[in-house]
């Protein structure tokens, strides 16, 4: 609800010619200029004032590359705080530490098209890099809290019950 | 046609490691060894040799035997590839004067592989009496000639351990040394909940106020960037 | 900052390590109450009880109290009423175990109180409460020293051997409140002691001149009179002492003036039941018998009555009547006047059912009614159950032969009908579109008709099983089948414990040098439709039954095969002669063709057999793997056999090994394989430092317990580990002043036991657990000749603070369910164990904590909740049975009890209990009381409330957008 209405704040005098939206997929002809169904509509006060000046992309899209290994000290810091125990709440955050940075490496187009036209490769490189480094953390906090499956005991479920050869039978005498 | 005669005199002292231990007598004991290469079902037993265990307590024990003929490694080699069983009968003689028959096998071909190495162990009971002889071979199973005729003869007395009792002493021992920590703890550690916690608590309310204090600003800020 | 952080750190640590210590104590705390805690709502709903009184005694109708029943005195020295109209147990009492509970009289139920006399010496006197079973009063006699100073034929002897000899001779007679001790002391007299049966003071003592009274001399009594015959089978004398009357001369009647001329001894003297004093001498080889009425003139009936009928004699309007019970295919009973052996064709029945086989009338009451005398008989039956006759119905009936299980198998139920015409459907070879298809429609067509039908109810169901006996989803509903030692076969439904079919087979008996053991093999399960479920009874010929007694122990019966259906209880190939003695036997792991698997029978002449004989080839085909071993208790030997030899024409076996547990030291008591059917998931242990140590499983391993004889090595107790393949000691221990009763339990790869422990007089628990390594030698296939390294034997021993009767481990399919130990308390609980409790490497001091070790206690609590069959006490219990369910997590238990006299008659006395346990929680079904709706609604709830928001919510935003 609140990206909706950041949404039309921002959106009230611009057109998007280029992208049909979600209910006009469907239908032959386009929809009368000026009519949005729900939030087709591009405003950026902040935006058009910070457009003219290209440095200003590039500052941002090094932020944005820049990001993950900012965190890399915060992330440090929450996993010596967190310990090597397992229970509920460490294991919660590094399950957090974990899931981020996959989820950002999905989301990496995503995240970059925010800085249009640039194809910007050097930083989606270095964001790349980041999000695997904060990857790597995370699984070395996973291998310090025993949580990788590193051990023989890890792969005992597994272990075949071992067939037997020889079959016998027997006891007491019967007479 | 000649045969070589070969007298092994291996000497081998193997004390029974087992702990707790309980063996009131010591006596000696001797094993007169017959095999049998045959492969059918009714054993043919020729001579092997004797076991002379000196002390049944500490194991020493001094084997005798020949080395095996040609004819019969060949008849061994036949068994091995038969799948059959090498059987060996050993008569116990104590020094209680008892005379008692054993018999015991293993499967030929892990004779062939190990190049005639056998252990033989002799269980005894709580009156130090025989109670088994059986034989094992470390193996590999092969059929193959062994590289020697002599045989390489371990012997091993075992008799059985001490069974276990519950142990109350050290339990009482440990619930003492757990009291008396309790009670060192409890003098050291009643202050009330707020004076234990303080470092934990302060911090999550420290971060608590902050959090809510730069949050939306934050939030609104890392929102527009990761969303479109 | 920085030493800040550190404490903080510090105590994070220390508060999550709390918090961990937290959920140890919540986990171990949880281990405790393990699904043992039943509702009250639960009470019998996955269990029920079966309670016996055994083989009836005494008999005794109580028709004094207002509410009608039957006392009984029971074989197992069990005081019990019976329910009049029922035959439910009112109330049930039981006595001592063994000698010291044996009830010698019942009496004065007729003046409403109850008196028993049991025990030997001395014999104890207790009165009951009729209606509660409360003792009233209890006393002992313990006079009988005195005796011995007129007896100088065993003045001799020790008190012991005199007592043990007379008791036997002791008569008791309970009349009007007062019991008469009744001994007749060898060539004097007969000496008659009363006391007041509700106090015990001694009223009055009596010596009744009978000097003919000698050892051999057989007595009968028939208050108030003692009938003794005197004399060989061609000359006999019939002997009455009265024995209340002192100045009496024994009145003498001659067997002539009974049978007139002509008949031949020997004879044999009975009283006959009833009140009145009379008795029926038997002669011609028991082939004819005539009845005496005993009084101040004896008379006899001039009336030959057949040998074998039973007798009782019951009063109808102060009118004699005597009862002759036969049997031919049914009971008949014929009633005539006592005196004038008039026929009397309303008293007299006929009966045909299934058990009673040779019944006699233990008691009857003939009460004139207003629609005439309505006569009700208890009957006990030879195969020792128990019914109530009234006219000529019969009311109920009592299995109390449902006792001294030796055999019990729990057996799989077959598939419904319908379930089984699907399984033929799909059972075919041939598997081609179109003929699948004809088949499927043709089945349906068949369900069709069949629905029609039974709508119309045209024809009654084909069904030949009942409609219930089906297996069900979570294949808890089985079937339990159970063996007696007299040959007599149960079939008992687990859901209620209802008896489904009872067979008698005839001419067996169990292996006597294994306590009458019968062994039963599931040849077929119920899995293989069409082919019936199959068991097989192997067991010994009745014919040389004399011969035993003699110590002949080569002389016993030759083996029998008996196979049977076990959910029908229909025989199938009859009982089959072998004509050898069986030594022992083996069910083969293979199955033939039909699916049947085969047994090796082993005789005495160590030749092997396999029955069926159609199985020999595929019994040949593994012949190579397979071995047989077998112990003998009296010399001590074992040995082990292999068949390595056998074409597939004949099964040939060889000893490939042998050993010695000499006799003289020690005598083996139990030699203890692992349940064949077990299976073992987890192959190891993980450690603390999360490697694995892994189990030593060898199927061939059997514990072998013997315990010291002879004067040095008493009191110990020897457990070996042997591999029984290889004929290789894997491992022994010894107990020093320790005895028995043990308990073995073998599975997986530890071994418990329990012992008594002498020096400190409290039962303890051993447990012993086998170990491979941090390595497993070979991680495919277990070859016991491969394996010559000695496994790692953890051990621990705990203290027990109950009597254990009887031990066994629970099983499940997979093996996946953690295993409890199920053990039978002295007290009559049964406890369920978990194994983690005895588990030989809890830790003294918990350093490192492993998953799922408890740090150790010395002594092992026993929970109230970890009782199952929480307030039904079983007694006296003599065998668990486990069987696995169709669910992972439950197994089933069947608890029998029995009780084994040492003498040459064997009795039984037993309860049946059954429950299932879950030893890890039911984690595969959802729980009873999980509610269904309630998880539907909310779904439902919450899937339309998610469609009703997003409706609203895009109306909402159409709304913004024309803003």
């Amino acid at each position: 609800m609140t990206a909706i209405k950041q949404n039309t704040k921002r959106s009230k005098w611009a057109l998007d010619f280029a992208h049909k939206n979600k209910q006009e997929k469907n239908v032959d002809i386009a929809s009368p200029p000026g009519y949005t169904p729900a939030i087709a509509l591009f405003h950026a006060v902040d935006s058009i004032r910070e457009s003219d000046s290209n440095h200003l992309i590039i500052k941002k899209s090094w932020d944005l590359a820049l990001g993950p290994l900012k965190q890399v000290p915060m992330n440090l810091f929450i996993m010596y705080m967190a310990g090597n125990s397992i229970s509920i709440f460490p294991i919660m955050m590094v399950g957090m530490l974990i899931i981020r940075p996959v989820k950002a490496l999905f989301t990496l187009q995503q995240t970059f098209k925010v800085i249009e036209g640039t194809h910007a490769f050097g930083q989606k490189f270095v964001y790349f890099l980041g999000q695997l480094v904060n990857i790597a953390l995370a699984l070395y906090k996973c291998q310090s809290m025993g949580l990788l499956p590193t051990h023989a005991s890890d792969w005992l479920a597994f272990v075949e019950p071992q067939a037997r050869l020889e079959y016998s039978s027997g006891g007491f005498i019967y007479v | 046609m000649y045969t070589i005669y070969i007298f092994i005199s291996l000497l081998v002292s193997v004390s029974s490691s087992a702990r707790g231990s309980e063996l009131d007598y010591d006596g000696w004991l001797q094993l007169r060894l017959w095999h049998a290469f045959n492969d059918e079902s009714e054993p043919i037993f020729v001579e092997r040799g004797n076991v002379t265990v000196s002390s049944v307590r500490s194991g020493a024990s001094v084997v005798g035997q020949n080395g095996l003929l040609q004819p019969h490694i060949n008849q061994l080699k036949t068994l091995a590839k038969h799948d059959g069983k090498y059987r060996l009968k050993a008569v116990a003689r104590t020094s209680l004067g008892n005379e008692i028959t054993f018999l015991t096998s293993l499967p030929a071909c892990y004779l062939l592989g190990s190049d005639l190495e056998d252990v033989i162990t002799i269980w005894l009971d709580s009156a130090a009496e025989p109670i088994a002889v059986s034989i094992s071979s470390p193996g590999p199973c092969s059929t193959e000639n062994p590289f020697t005729n002599m045989w390489t003869t371990n012997v091993v007395v075992k008799y059985p351990d001490g069974g276990p009792v519950p142990d109350t002493a050290t339990y009482i021992q440990k619930l003492e040394r757990e009291r008396e920590a309790r009670e060192r703890g409890e003098a050291k550690d009643n202050r009330s909940f707020l004076a234990r916690y303080w470092m934990y608590i302060v911090p999550a309310l420290i971060f608590v106020v902050l959090s809510s204090a730069t949050n939306p600003e934050a939030g609104g800020a890392g929102g527009s960037s990761q969303r479109q | 900052m920085a030493p800040f952080v550190r404490s903080f750190r510090g105590n994070i640590h220390r508060f999550l390590i709390d918090v961990q210590i937290l959920q140890y104590l919540i986990i171990l705390v949880g281990l405790f109450n393990l699904s043992l805690c039943l509702y009250e709502d639960q009470v019998g709903k996955f269990d029920w009880k079966q309670n016996y009184v055994g083989k009836i005694k005494f008999a005794s109708f109580d028709t004094v109290s207002a509410a009608k029943k039957i006392i009984v005195a029971t074989e197992e020295n069990v005081i019990a009423a019976l329910n009049l109209k029922s035959g439910q147990i009112l109330w049930r009492r039981v006595l001592e175990k063994g000698y010291g509970g044996r009830i010698r009289a019942l009496g004065g139920v007729t003046d409403g109180d109850l008196v028993s006399v049991s025990g030997g010496v001395p014999a104890i006197v207790r009165a009951w409460d009729l209606a509660t079973g409360h003792i009233l009063h209890e006393w002992p006699i313990a006079e009988q020293n005195h005796d011995r100073r007129f007896s100088p034929f065993i003045s001799f002897s020790t008190l012991g051997l005199y007592s043990a000899n007379r008791i036997k001779d002791v008569k008791w007679h309970i009349k009007d409140g007062t019991l008469h001790h009744i001994l007749p002391i060898y060539n004097s007299a007969v000496e008659v002691t009363s006391y007041d049966s509700k106090t015990g003071d001694k009223l009055k003592t009596r010596r009744v001149s009978a000097p003919f009274i000698t050892q051999e001399t057989e007595c009968v009594l028939a208050a108030p009179y003692l009938a003794c015959l005197k004399g060989d089978s061609s000359l006999a004398v019939l002997l009455l002492v009265h024995l209340f009357d002192t100045h009496s001369q024994p009145q003498s009647v001659t067997i002539n003036t009974i049978f007139g001329a002509g008949a031949q001894g020997p004879y044999h003297l009975e009283s006959v039941l009833g009140e009145e004093p009379i008795i029926s001498i038997s002669a011609d080889n028991n082939q004819r018998k005539r009845i005496l009425l005993v009084g101040e003139v004896p008379v006899p009936i001039q009336r030959d009555i057949v040998g074998d009928a039973a007798l009782y004699v019951v009063s109808v309007d102060n009118e004699k009547i005597l009862l002759e019970t036969t049997y031919k295919n049914g009971a008949k009973i014929v009633a005539s006047e006592l005196l004038t052996s008039k026929p009397m064709p309303n008293i007299s029945t006929s009966v045909t059912h299934n058990s009673l086989l040779s019944p006699t009338i233990i008691a009857s009451v003939c009460p004139r009614q207003t629609k005439g005398v309505t006569c009700r008989h208890l009957l006990a039956s030879e195969d020792h159950s128990v019914a109530l006759l009234q006219h000529n119905k019969l009311i109920w009936a009592r299995e109390e032969a449902l006792a001294n299980i030796v055999a019990v198998e729990i057996i799989e139920l077959p598939m419904s009908d319908r379930d089984q015409e699907i399984e033929t459907e799909f059972d075919q070879k041939e598997r081609d579109v179109l003929s699948m298809m004809f088949r499927r429609v043709g089945s349906q067509l068949k369900q069709a008709k069949t629905f029609l039908q039974s709508i119309l109810s045209l024809t009654p169901q084909q069904s030949n099983q009942r409609m219930d006996l089906v297996r069900d989803k979570f294949g808890l509903h089985k079937m339990i089948v159970l063996v007696t030692s007299a040959g007599k076969l149960y079939g008992i439904e687990t859901r209620k414990g209802e008896i489904i079919w009872q067979l008698r087979v005839r001419g067996i008996r169990g292996f006597s040098k294994r306590s009458d053991a019968i062994i039963l093999y599931v040849q077929r399960g119920s899995r293989h439709f069409p082919y019936p479920p199959q068991c097989a009874l192997l067991a010994e010929d009745k014919v040389c039954i004399i011969i035993i007694y003699y110590h002949q122990f080569d002389q016993t019966g030759e083996g029998i095969v008996y196979t049977f259906n076990p959910i029908t209880g229909q025989p199938l190939d009859g009982l089959v002669k072998l004509g050898y003695r069986i030594k022992q036997s083996m069910l083969l792991h293979v199955t033939t063709d039909d699916f049947l698997r085969g047994i090796l029978i082993f005789d005495i002449r160590d030749k092997v057999h396999v029955y069926p004989k159609g199985a020999t080839a595929i019994a040949a085909s593994i012949a190579k793997n397979t071995y047989i071993f077998t112990a003998d208790q009296t010399t001590g030997i074992l040995s082990g056999y292999s068949l390595s030899y056998s074409t597939s024409q004949e099964l040939i076996s060889h000893k490939v090994w042998e050993l010695l547990l000499s006799p003289k030291n020690q005598r083996i008591t139990h030699v203890v394989s692992k349940n064949p059917i077990e299976r073992v998931h987890s192959q190891g242990r993980v450690l603390s430092d999360r490697s694995v140590l892994y189990k030593y499983i060898n199927p061939n391993l059997v514990t072998i317990v013997t315990e010291g004889v002879g004067h040095t090595h008493k009191n110990t107790l020897n457990l070996y580990l042997l591999d029984v393949v290889s004929g290789a000691m894997i491992f022994s221990i010894m107990h020093k002043r320790v005895r028995g009763p043990v308990h073995v339990v073998h599975s997986e790869n530890w071994i418990v036991y329990s012992y008594f422990n002498e020096k400190s007089r409290r039962t303890e628990i051993a447990s012993l657990e086998l170990y491979e390594g941090k390595i497993q030698s070979n991680t495919t296939v277990f070859s016991s000749l491969a394996t010559t390294k000695l496994p790692i034997v953890e051990r621990q021993a705990f203290i027990f603070p109950a009597a254990i009767e009887s031990m066994r481990e629970t099983i499940t399919e997979k093996g996946i369910t953690s295993k409890h130990i199920i053990v039978a308390l002295a007290n009559g609980g049964i406890l369920e164990l978990p194994w983690m409790m005895v588990d030989p490497r809890r830790p003294i001091n918990p350093e490192v904590r492993e998953e799922g070790v408890i740090p150790y206690m010395p002594e092992i609590p026993i929970h109230m909740d970890a009782i199952i069959n929480y307030n039904q006490s079983v007694f006296r219990v003599s065998g668990i049975h486990t069987s696995p369910s169709g669910l992972e997590s439950t197994c089933l238990v069947f608890v029998h009890g029995l009780e084994n006299y040492n003498c040459a008659c064997n009795t039984m006395f037993t309860d049946l209990f059954y429950t299932r346990v879950a030893p890890s929680k039911t984690f595969d079904v959802l729980k009873e009381d999980f509610d269904y709706y309630l998880i539907v609604i909310v779904l439902a709830a919450l899937l339309i409330s998610s469609y009703i928001t997003k409706k609203l919510a895009s109306q909402k935003a159409q709304k913004q957008a024309w803003k």
